[in-house]
């Protein structure tokens, strides 16, 4: 399994970082191209590499870490998403979903990205929080997962376990994906998961 | 603000428990009298009311701490629950999805009583959990609070965070209600919410 992130901002910058801690393999890539994160990548590597938005594009799962607008740009920069499964790290920053014609903005973005498994996670913490161990106080960090696709699901909650967090599977976008809205109650809680 | 527990099993000891250490007064019930709630209350002091079925359920807030088949013995014990805030800390363990007709578990127990606002919460812990004190390493523990209707939801969530823990609302039952329904992801979490 191969990992990209599209994103280098703070929520790009740190899943990095929770990537290199856990020594799991990322590339990284924005708009500007590799050389924009050639300092990220030097202090993270060797799990950190920057490539070009194309290669990153490669990857068996790839990240949203961009503003929300922004997905509509990385959806159109490859020919078919079919097969892959993609992460939505993303927050529709707005109080109404109107703009979205009332899907849940997850949904949203599978619209745009024809064959791909879209799950959500990742978007719920300040980028500060996310960036720090997983690991407190006898317990681990839970990170909320929700998609359509039952399997991707699974294999995303695994990729969360490995970097650290308690992974939280909320199943369909109609089931758990409201609450991991901007603003829903699972976003910015900073929850403790103890016990197995 | 008057609150009862309906049950002296398991989950009804562990509220009284939890009532008794916050110091909030709660009348406490079951089918079988006062008398056989007595050696808890007097454990648990002045706050924890044993009370007779009937004047429990005089309460503003009933909590039903019972199997959940015996909610319609509760329902059927008061002439009108208008106006009351029920509490659905019950779980369907050994009730099959056929018998609740594909429903939420809690919506099944709105329908039984009629006028009522129900809340679900303090069903989600593991009896033994539920007891213990909730605040944990600096934290406190997480308890999830659901229903159809908004302001009974946000009372809840205030005697709940009375209790000692972190309530988190849900809101509706269609939703919220599933996860923390039996075999829902957010039932049986241990979550400690960082201040």
């Amino acid at each position: 399994m191969t990992y990209a992130i599209i994103g280098s901002g703070n929520v790009g910058q740190a899943l990095a970082y929770r990537f290199a801690r856990s020594g799991i393999s990322v590339s990284i890539a924005n708009t500007r191209g590799p050389d924009s994160i050639s300092d990220l990548a030097k202090k993270l590597c060797p799990a950190v590499t920057a490539v070009h938005l194309q290669d990153a594009l490669n990857a068996d799962v790839v990240i949203f870490a961009v503003p929300f607008a922004a997905h509509a740009v990385i959806a159109q920069a490859i020919a078919t998403w079919e097969g892959k499964t993609v992460i939505d790290a993303m927050n529709f920053r707005e109080p109404s979903l109107a703009p979205l014609g009332g899907l849940q903005s997850s949904e949203f973005v599978a619209k745009s990205l024809p064959g791909a498994k879209v799950v959500k996670t990742f978007n719920q913490l300040p980028a500060a929080l996310l960036a720090s161990d997983p690991a407190e106080s006898g317990g681990r960090r839970v990170m909320f997962v929700t998609g359509n696709h039952d399997e991707a699901n699974s294999a995303v909650a695994d990729l969360v376990a490995s970097l650290g967090f308690a992974p939280v599977v909320l199943g369909k976008i109609s089931d758990g994906g409201s609450l991991l809205r901007f603003g829903g109650p699972l976003v910015l809680q900073n929850l403790i998961k103890l016990g197995s | 603000m008057t609150y009862s527990i309906i049950g002296s099993g398991n989950v009804g000891t562990a509220l009284a428990r939890q009532f008794a250490r916050s110091g909030i007064t709660v009348g406490i019930a079951n089918t079988r009298g006062p008398d056989s709630i007595a050696p808890l209350a007097k454990e648990l002091g002045a706050k924890v009311v044993p009370q007779t079925l009937q004047d429990a359920l005089k309460a503003d807030v009933v909590i039903l701490a019972v199997p959940f088949r015996a909610h319609t013995t509760v329902a059927s014990a008061l002439e009108s629950w208008s106006g009351k805030v029920v509490v659905d800390a019950m779980n369907t363990y050994g009730v099959s999805p056929e018998e609740l007709k594909g429903q939420a578990s809690t919506d099944v127990v709105a329908a039984a009583f009629p006028g009522a606002k129900i809340v679900k919460t303090l069903n989600q812990l593991p009896a033994k959990l539920l007891a213990q004190d909730p605040s944990v390493n600096g934290g406190r523990r997480v308890m999830f609070v659901s229903s159809n209707d908004a302001n009974a939801e946000a009372l809840m969530a205030t005697l709940v965070a009375d209790l000692g823990f972190a309530p988190i609302q849900l809101g509706k039952v269609n939703v919220g209600g599933m996860l923390i329904g039996m075999g829902g992801s957010l039932i049986l979490q241990n979550l400690i919410k960082q201040a």
